[in-house]
């Protein structure tokens, strides 16, 4: 018979709870007849038969395990706080264990995004214009603090075609000017950015002029306005 | 043990002799805990006795571990109720209930200090265990410490063995690690 482990580990696992006399009648008779089977539990608790017995018995014992403190004190809310985040259970099941584990998780992706986005990523703004024959406007908010991203259709845009786009404030002075822009996609849709840095309060007037014959004629124009 | 009984049945008294020899033991020891005092030898003789005479005269039940087991509690239960009898004829029926609660040889007191010793040491470091052994003293048994502590019966058997693991540990060397 084998003495170096135990027949029923599920039943010997009672053994410290039999010796402190903490079993059910039931468990306690399922473990006693286990003990009737089982070498390695029986020697285990032969051996420990003083020590269980004094830790059944002794008064000095119990007052020494007395003083950890019962449950039934009531608790404050910081050790109920606690209690919860961090209770009596395995570490899998400690609440605050996994939120640290989240934040461990989330903290890393967090500090990536922040730092692209101060370098990198700025959010923008978009406006579309529609060469009008009124001058009826579109307008963008500056308070939002994004770069104004421009689209603005050209129904007889040709490719390989640079064109003259100018910018002009109300007052008649240029915050952007290109000579040869020719960036239209497949639906004629030129794009331009312009820095939110640049941009003032007011109304502006984009024109575009087409090369002909080694001259410039008068093409779309565009209005959008800036409000504060 | 199957094999031993069947040579006792055949009249072999090596056999009958080990196998008495083997349920003595055992009993007196789960006697000790049930009653925790010196009827626990008388009731365990008695209880390998009947066992002897009736696999004798009987067919051996299939988990004989179990009947022998029926039998010794059969013997502590008629126990008990002969003391229960006897308390209420009794004057100081209180003195004989508490005497019944201690271990019948008096402890080394060196061994009693190092146990201390070593118990305040353990509800240092493992708190969960110097509170399993709380509530065992207040009285309750594991399905209730279970509930209180939030953990099934499965850890609380974990905490417990770990706990006399570093109790053993401790009482051997000194200290723990």
């Amino acid at each position: 018979m084998n003495i170096d482990k135990c027949k029923e580990p599920e039943i010997g696992a009672m053994l410290h709870a039999y010796e402190l006399g903490a079993l059910s009648e039931e468990d306690t008779e399922r473990f006693e007849v286990h003990l009737l089977k089982c070498r390695y539990c029986f020697a285990s608790v032969k051996q420990f038969e003083t020590t269980a017995g004094l830790l059944r018995h002794d008064g000095s014992v119990k007052e020494e395990v007395a003083s950890v403190g019962s449950e039934t004190t009531e608790l404050s809310l910081l050790r109920r706080s606690l209690k919860f985040l961090w209770p009596e259970r395995p570490l899998v099941f400690k609440p605050a264990l996994a939120l640290l584990v989240i934040l461990a998780l989330i903290y890393p992706a967090y500090l990536g995004l922040s730092e692209k986005g101060s370098n990198c990523i700025r959010p923008v703004g978009s406006i579309t214009l529609l060469p009008l024959r009124t001058m009826m406007t579109d307008t963008y908010s500056l308070s939002s603090g994004k770069d104004l991203v421009l689209s603005f259709v050209f129904d007889n845009a040709e490719p390989n075609t640079k064109y003259r786009l100018t910018i002009k404030d109300a007052g008649g002075n240029v915050i952007y000017g290109d000579d040869a822009f020719a960036d239209f996609d497949n639906f004629q849709t030129g794009r331009i950015f312009v820095p939110n840095s640049v941009l003032r309060a007011g109304r502006y007037h984009l024109t575009m002029e087409v090369p002909k014959a080694d001259m410039l004629i008068k093409g779309p124009e565009y209005y959008f306005e800036v409000k504060p | 043990m199957k094999e031993l009984l069947a040579q006792a049945r055949q009249g072999n008294k090596k056999a009958e002799e080990e196998i008495f020899r083997f349920l003595y033991e055992r009993f007196a020891l789960i006697a000790k805990y049930r009653l925790g005092r010196e009827e626990a030898r008388d009731i365990s003789q008695d209880a390998c006795m009947t066992i002897l005479e009736k696999f004798r005269a009987e067919k051996i039940p299939e988990n004989f571990e179990a009947w022998a087991h029926g039998v010794l509690r059969m013997k502590i239960g008629n126990f008990l109720q002969k003391r229960e009898v006897r308390h209420k004829v009794m004057v100081d029926e209180m003195f004989i209930g508490g005497a019944a609660e201690q271990p019948d040889i008096p402890p080394n007191p060196e061994f009693k200090r190092k146990l201390l010793d070593c118990l305040r040491k353990i509800i240092q470091v493992y708190p969960r265990y110097a509170r399993a052994m709380n509530l065992v003293h207040q009285g309750y048994k594991t399905k209730e410490i279970c509930d209180r502590m939030g953990i099934n019966a499965g850890n609380l058997y974990v905490i417990l063995n770990r706990g006399r693991s570093m109790l053993g540990r401790c009482l051997i060397k000194g200290g723990i690690e």
